[in-house]
């Protein structure tokens, strides 16, 4: 739906990669293992 | 002056919003996606690291409401965070309206836990998040973005920009009521767009989560650019 370097910091450090569809991202296992370890980070 | 006058859109030209052939089938393989999820050690809170009652606010992307995230909701009260709906409603209005609605959840948030929120949003929900973030960076913890195309041009599906389009001509009314002409487009004025488009100092630690099925089918390598 979207390209993907429109979706990206400019610093690799904060970026995460994922392989799924656009609107799967939110029911997907890799996404969700990012925003856990992410979320710690606060 | 003739009808296809009033039908011209002043905005339609925008530098800041390009159709891009992105590999819009993929999104037929959502329901697999969804399947995987329930099948992964994952989304029963195995090999992640937990919460411990942080407020967790979910966003929605464009044209989609809270429902969208509920898997994404009750999987972080699963791994020991307090998650919030945004309570935005459907993600049609004008953004900077929007922002204003997500406050208010930001806020209630963290009146409940007395912490500053993490803000996880969808696509245009990822945006709305930054938006905030930006503008309220007190109430803020953490942006994470999932999809969320913040930097420089949008490069979109047809699809997308065809039902922005579309919400411009019915602005003003329904779900749109505080849709304007120049709305999801960069030639608004409104602080949304300046953010977007030009932010000022970040305060916020924000992270991005993006998805590489584009790169696969353009043969572009997005692992390149960028690091786990």
């Amino acid at each position: 739906m979207v390209e993907w370097e429109s979706c990206i910091e400019e610093d690799p450090a904060l970026n995460d990669e994922v392989h799924s569809s656009h609107l799967g991202m939110v029911v997907h296992a890799g996404t969700y293992r990012v925003i856990a370890r992410r979320l710690r980070m606060a | 002056m003739s009808q296809a006058a009033y039908s011209i859109d002043p905005f339609a030209e925008d530098a800041s919003l390009i159709p891009a052939a992105t590999p819009i089938w993929r999104e037929a393989m959502f329901p697999l996606e969804w399947l995987a999820l329930r099948a992964s050690p994952v989304y029963w809170g195995f090999g992640v690291p937990h919460g411990d009652g942080e407020p967790v606010v979910v966003v929605p992307g464009f044209l989609a409401s809270d429902v969208s995230l509920v898997e994404l909701y009750w999987w972080l009260a699963r791994i020991g965070y307090r998650p919030y709906f945004s309570n935005i409603g459907r993600n049609v209005d004008c953004p900077d309206h929007i922002t204003g609605r997500l406050l208010e959840t930001v806020r209630r948030a963290r009146k409940e836990t007395g912490q500053r929120v993490r803000l996880v949003g969808h696509s245009l929900g990822g945006m709305l998040s930054r938006n905030l973030a930006l503008e309220h960076p007190d109430e803020v913890a953490m942006v994470i973005t999932l999809g969320s195309p913040f930097r420089d041009a949008v490069r979109a599906h047809p699809v997308l920009i065809s039902a922005a389009a579309t919400l411009r001509e019915h602005g003003g009314t329904g779900l749109a009521k505080n849709v304007r002409p120049a709305c999801f487009s960069g030639h608004c004025m409104c602080t949304f767009v300046k953010n977007m488009l030009a932010p000022e100092d970040w305060e916020v630690p924000r992270y991005a989560v993006y998805s590489a099925a584009t790169a696969w089918w353009s043969g572009r390598a997005a692992s390149r650019r960028t690091r786990r």
